[in-house]
C-alpha cells in the first residue's frame, strides 16, 4: 500500500478529471479538435491509470459491465445513428439533427454525435477487454 | 407496402425480448412469439385479394443503385403465396416449439433462430432484387447452420452444421457469380424487369456459365443429386427446425428461385436436361433410400429430397402443365411434410424414440396424435380427395403428354408414389397400431395442445384444398401460374375426379406397388444390408475429400508460414511491402523530386533530435522500460511535427495513443518476458538493413507526396461544405463522422472484432493453463 500511496490518491483525484474531460473532447469535437476516437483514448487511459494504481479487478468493478459489453453498445449506438436515416428516407449515415431550447441554452443534437458515442464507446470497450484479458493471462 | 411496416416492427421487437418471454413465461412463450409471423400472415392475406387479381406491391428504398443494388421487395401473387406459407407455417412451428423445448437446453436461441430464419425466408421470396435476394438466401442457410449445431456438444451435428452450411452457402456464392454475371447481361438486377429481358439473356454467350452457376446455386440449396447428402445429415437439428427449414422451406428457396427464373433463363436444352435428369435422379434415389431407412426423420428426410427432386424435376420438363403440376406439389407438400416432422416430434416426444423398429401400438395412449398423423399420411401416400392426390395427376399428365420424357418419367413417378404410400402406411401401421412398444423408461403421453393444433390444422388444410381444389385452382393456381411464366389470360381447371384417365390408371398401380412395398419392407431391408457398403462412395464421399484436403493444405501452409514469432511476421510484411513498392517505383520511373533542405529554424532541430535520439535510444536500450520510454519519445516527437504542420486533431490523437500505450506497457511490464537479445549478429544486421531499407522508401514517399500534388486537393471541398452541410466547424472530425462515416464504421467494427479476437484466443489459453494446472495438481 504505502509504495503507491501518492499514485493512488493522485488517481482518485485524475481519474474523475480524466473522464469528464473526455466527455468534454468528445462533445467538443464537432467544432474543435477532439472527437470520439480521441474522447475514448483518455477515457481508456484514465481507466488503465485507475488498474495502475489499484489493480485491474477493480478497474473492471469500475466499468460495471464486461468490456465487451461497452462495445457492443457502442457498435449498436454508431449502427443506429447510420441506420435511422433510412426511417425518413435518406441515405445511410445522412446527418439529421433538431435544435430545440433547453433551460435557455440552445441545443443542437444530430445523429453524428451519437455515431461519435458509438465510437466513444467502441475504443473504451475494445482498449478495456484487451487489458482486462491480458490481465487474466 | 406500407402496410408491412406494423409487422416488420411488431415481428422485430418481439424476436429482440424472446430471451425476456421466454424467462417469464417458460413454454408458453411460443404463444407469443408466434404473433409476429401471425400478423405478417394477416397482413399478406388482407392484401392477397388485390395481388392474386394481378395487382403487384412494390417497393425500393436506394441501396448502391450505382450498381444496380437497391433494397426492393416485389409482391406477385407467387410471391405472396410462398410468404404466406412460411408465415403460416412459422407461426404454427413457434407454437408447437414451447411445448417441445420444455425439456431441451438453449431455448432462447433456438427462438432467436427461428425467427431470424422466418424474416430471412420471408425476404427470399418477396426480395426484387438478386443482390438482395442473395443476402437473404445467404441468411438462410447461416441461421440454419446455427440451428442444425444448436446443440453443440456433440460432434456429430457441429459435423452435419458445418456441412450443410459449406454445400449451402457454397453453392450459395458460386450463384452470386451468376447474378453477376446475369446483372452485366441484361443491364439490371431487379427480377421483375429480367422477367421482359430472357429472349436477349438466351441468346448471350455467356447464358451457359450463368444458367450453370444457378444451377449449382438451386441444387445445392434444393439438396438435388449430387448434393443431396447434408439434408439427412441435418436432421441433427431439433424437429420443429428440421420441419420448418429443412422440410417445409429453406430447401424450397432453390426451386423457388428456379420456378422465379424460367422466363428467364427456363425454356432451353440445358434448363432441360440438367433439371430434369437431376431432379428425377434425386426423386427416385430419395424415394429408394426412403424405404430403406428407420429412423422416422430420416425417412422423411429422404421423401422431402425426392419431393424436391420431382419439382425440380418438373420446372426442368419446363411445360405449362408440368410448371402448375410443380406448384400444386410445392403447396401440398409444404402442407404435409412440415407437419409429419412435427408429428415425429410428438411421436419422439411421447415414445422416448424415433426408431421405427422400436415403438408401436401408440395408438391408444396418443389418440389425437394417432389422427392428425392420418391426416398426414393421407397426404404423403397421395391417396384421394387430397391436395397432393391432384398433384400426383397433374405431374403424371404432364409427364404422359410430353414427348422427350413420356418414356422414362411416368414409371419413375409411379416409382416414387409407390416408395411415398410405402413409407406412408409405414409411418402409420408401425408407431401407431400392434402390440405397444416404447423406448425403455418412456412414460407415453398424449401431446399437448400446443404441439398438435399445427400439424393437426395444416394437415387438415392439406385434405380440405384438395377437396375444394375447383375453387383454390381458379382463386390461387391460375393468377400464381400466370405471374410463373409471365403470361396473361390463361384460367386453369381442377377436379379432384378427372375420369377413369391413363394418369389414373397409373396412380392405381402405384397404389398397388406401394402395398405390395410395405408387406415386402422386411424382405427389402434384408436385402439391402448385404449391399449397404457401397452408400459409402455416394457424393458425401466426395465432400469429405475435399473437407479433408482443405484441412491438409491449411495445416501444411502453417507450418510453413506461422512461425508464431511476431519478428518473423514484421519481417515478411516489412520486406513484402518494400518489394512491391519498390517494384511498382521502378518500374514507373516514378521522379524523385530533388531533395533541398529546409530546415531553417532551431526547434526544428529539437524535434528532428527528439525523434532520431529515441530512435538510437529505442536500438541501444538494455531495459525494457527504457525501450519503452524512448518509443514514447518517437511517438510524442511525431505528435509535435504534426502540431507544427498544424494538424492538430491527429497531434492530439497522437499523442493520446502514446499516452494509452505508455501507460498499457506499464501495466503490464510485469508481465512481459526478460528482455534480451534473440537473433545472432548476423540476423541483426539483417534487420539492421530491412529497417533502414524500409525507413529511407518511407522517406523518399513522404517526401515525394510532400512536393508533388497531382491534382487539386480535396481539402478544400471540406472545409467549405463542412459548416454548411453537416454543421461541424471541425473539419476533421466532420469527414470522420459524416462524409467518410462508413469508413469510421468499418474502423470501429474492426477495434471490436480485433478485441473479440485478443478476448477469446486469450481466454481460451487461459482456460487451458488452468485446466493444466488442475492436471497437474
Amino acid at each position: 500500500m504505502g509504495e503507491l500511496l501518492i499514485l493512488r490518491f493522485g488517481a482518485r483525484i485524475l481519474v474523475p478529471l480524466f473522464l469528464v474531460y473526455s466527455l468534454y473532447i468528445m462533445l467538443r469535437g464537432h467544432n474543435d479538435a477532439g472527437g470520439g476516437f480521441s474522447g475514448g483514448l483518455i477515457a481508456a487511459t484514465a481507466l488503465i491509470l485507475y488498474g495502475l494504481a489499484y489493480d485491474v479487478r477493480s478497474m473492471k468493478n469500475l466499468l460495471k459491465v464486461h468490456p465487451v459489453r461497452v462495445f457492443g453498445f457502442g457498435l449498436l449506438m454508431a449502427s443506429s445513428a447510420a441506420v435511422m436515416p433510412l426511417f425518413v428516407g435518406s441515405t445511410a449515415l445522412t446527418g439529421m439533427w433538431i435544435d430545440f431550447e433547453f433551460l435557455h441554452t440552445h441545443i443542437h443534437l444530430g445523429t453524428p454525435m451519437l455515431f461519435d458515442l458509438g465510437v466513444f464507446h467502441c475504443v473504451v470497450g475494445g482498449v478495456m477487454a484487451i487489458i482486462v484479458t491480458l490481465k487474466e493471462y | 407496402m406500407t402496410d408491412f411496416l406494423l409487422p416488420t416492427i411488431v415481428f422485430t421487437v418481439l424476436t429482440a425480448f424472446a430471451p425476456f418471454f421466454v424467462a417469464r413465461l417458460k413454454d408458453r412463450a411460443g404463444w407469443i412469439l408466434a404473433i409476429g409471423p401471425a400478423l405478417f400472415l394477416a397482413v399478406l392475406l388482407k392484401s392477397a385479394p388485390g395481388v392474386l387479381s394481378g395487382g403487384k406491391l412494390t417497393s425500393s428504398v436506394s441501396w448502391i443503385s450505382e450498381v444496380g443494388i437497391n433494397f426492393s421487395f416485389y409482391v406477385d401473387s407467387f410471391g405472396l403465396t410462398f410468404a404466406s406459407l412460411v408465415c403460416l407455417i412459422g407461426a404454427f412451428i413457434i407454437i408447437y416449439s414451447g411445448g417441445y423445448n420444455s425439456h431441451y437446453h438453449y431455448t432462447t436461441r433456438f427462438y432467436v433462430l427461428m425467427l431470424a430464419f422466418m424474416a430471412s425466408m420471408v425476404g427470399v421470396v418477396l426480395s426484387d432484387n438478386l443482390i438482395l435476394l442473395f443476402v437473404f438466401w445467404e441468411l438462410t442457410s447461416i441461421t440454419s447452420y446455427l440451428l442444425i449445431g444448436i446443440n453443440h456438444e456433440e460432434e456429430a451435428n457441429v459435423k452435419a452444421a458445418l456441412q450443410a452450411l459449406v454445400v449451402t452457402a457454397g453453392g450459395g456464392l458460386v450463384m452470386l457469380m451468376g447474378i453477376v454475371m446475369l446483372g452485366n447481361i441484361a443491364g439490371t438486377l431487379e427480377l421483375s424487369e429480367l422477367i421482359a429481358r430472357g429472349e436477349v439473356i438466351r441468346q448471350h454467350p455467356l447464358y451457359f456459365w450463368t444458367v450453370i452457376c444457378f444451377f449449382v446455386g438451386c441444387l445445392t440449396k434444393s439438396a438435388q443429386f449430387p448434393f443431396h447428402f447434408w439434408l439427412p445429415n441435418a436432421m441433427a437439428a431439433p424437429t420443429p427446425a428440421s420441419a420448418f427449414i429443412h422440410s417445409a422451406t429453406m430447401v424450397k428457396a432453390g426451386v423457388f428461385l428456379l420456378f422465379r427464373l424460367t422466363p428467364v433463363l427456363g425454356g432451353t436444352e440445358i434448363w432441360f436436361r440438367v433439371l430434369t435428369s437431376a431432379g428425377a435422379i434425386t426423386m427416385v434415389l430419395g424415394a429408394l433410400f426412403s424405404l430403406l431407412r428407420h429412423d422416422m426423420k430420416q425417412v422423411l428426410a429422404y421423401t422431402t429430397i425426392s419431393a424436391l427432386g420431382t419439382i425440380t424435376m418438373l420446372i426442368g420438363v419446363g411445360t405449362e402443365a408440368s410448371i402448375v403440376a410443380a406448384f400444386v406439389f410445392m403447396v401440398a407438400h409444404a402442407f404435409y411434410k412440415g407437419s409429419l416432422f412435427l408429428i415425429t416430434g410428438m411421436v419422439d416426444h411421447g415414445a422416448g424414440t424415433r426408431d421405427l423398429r422400436q415403438m408401436g401400438g401408440l395408438r391408444k395412449l396418443m389418440p389425437i396424435t394417432c389422427t392428425v398423423a392420418f391426416l398426414g399420411v393421407l397426404s404423403l401416400g397421395g391417396m384421394m380427395p387430397t391436395l397432393s392426390f391432384l398433384s400426383k395427376e397433374l405431374m403424371l399428365e404432364a409427364a404422359l403428354h410430353n414427348h422427350a420424357v413420356e418414356k422414362i418419367l411416368p414409371p419413375a413417378i409411379v416409382f416414387t408414389g409407390a416408395a411415398f404410400l410405402a413409407v406412408a402406411i409405414r409411418l402409420f401401421v408401425v408407431p401407431f397400431f400392434g402390440p405397444l412398444k416404447h423406448a425403455e423408461g418412456a412414460h407415453v403421453h398424449e401431446a399437448p395442445l400446443s404441439m398438435w393444433i399445427g400439424p393437426g390444422i395444416l394437415t387438415a388444410l392439406g385434405v380440405f384444398l384438395g377437396i375444394t381444389c375447383a375453387g383454390f385452382g381458379k382463386e390461387v393456381i391460375t393468377p400464381v401460374y400466370n405471374d410463373i411464366l409471365h403470361g396473361h389470360g390463361h384460367e386453369l381447371h381442377f377436379h379432384v375426379w378427372h375420369g377413369v384417365t391413363k394418369s389414373f390408371l397409373l396412380s392405381l398401380t402405384a397404389y398397388a406397388v406401394g402395398v405390395a412395398l410395405f408387406f415386402m419392407r422386411r424382405r427389402i431391408f434384408a436385402a439391402f444390408e448385404k449391399v449397404e457398403g457401397i452408400t459409402k462412395f455416394g457424393p458425401e464421399k466426395g465432400y469429405d475429400l475435399f473437407m479433408g484436403s482443405i484441412y491438409k493444405v491449411a495445416s501444411f501452409q502453417t507450418r510453413i508460414i506461422q512461425t508464431g514469432y511476431l519478428r518473423h511476421y514484421m519481417m515478411v510484411t516489412v520486406l513484402f511491402a518494400l518489394l512491391m513498392i519498390g517494384f511498382a517505383m521502378l518500374r514507373e520511373h516514378t521522379p524523385i523530386p530533388a531533395f533541398e533542405w529546409e530546415m531553417s529554424y532551431l526547434h526544428e532541430y529539437g524535434i528532428a533530435l527528439m525523434i532520431v535520439g529515441g530512435c538510437v535510444l529505442a536500438i541501444l536500450a538494455n531495459r525494457k522500460l527504457m525501450a519503452i520510454v524512448a518509443l514514447t519519445m518517437v511517438g510524442f516527437g511525431v505528435g509535435v511535427v504534426y502540431v507544427y504542420f498544424s494538424a492538430p486533431d491527429l497531434a492530439m490523437t497522437q499523442v493520446l495513443v502514446e499516452t494509452l500505450a505508455t501507460v498499457m506497457f506499464a501495466l503490464v511490464l510485469a508481465f512481459m518476458p526478460p528482455f534480451r537479445p534473440l537473433g545472432t549478429k548476423r540476423q541483426r544486421a539483417l534487420n539492421l538493413t530491412v529497417a533502414a531499407a524500409f525507413g529511407t522508401l518511407m522517406s523518399v514517399l513522404t517526401w515525394i507526396s510532400f512536393k508533388l500534388q497531382a491534382s487539386e486537393s480535396i481539402s478544400s471541398f471540406f472545409a467549405e461544405t463542412s459548416y454548411l452541410k453537416a454543421h461541424g466547424k471541425n473539419v476533421v472530425n466532420v469527414i470522420l463522422v459524416d462524409y467518410r462515416g462508413w469508413d469510421t464504421f468499418g474502423e470501429i467494427l474492426v477495434i471490436s472484432i480485433a478485441s473479440i479476437g485478443v478476448v477469446t484466443l486469450l481466454a481460451h489459453s487461459v482456460r487451458t493453463k488452468k485446466g493444466a494446472e488442475v492436471a497437474d495438481g
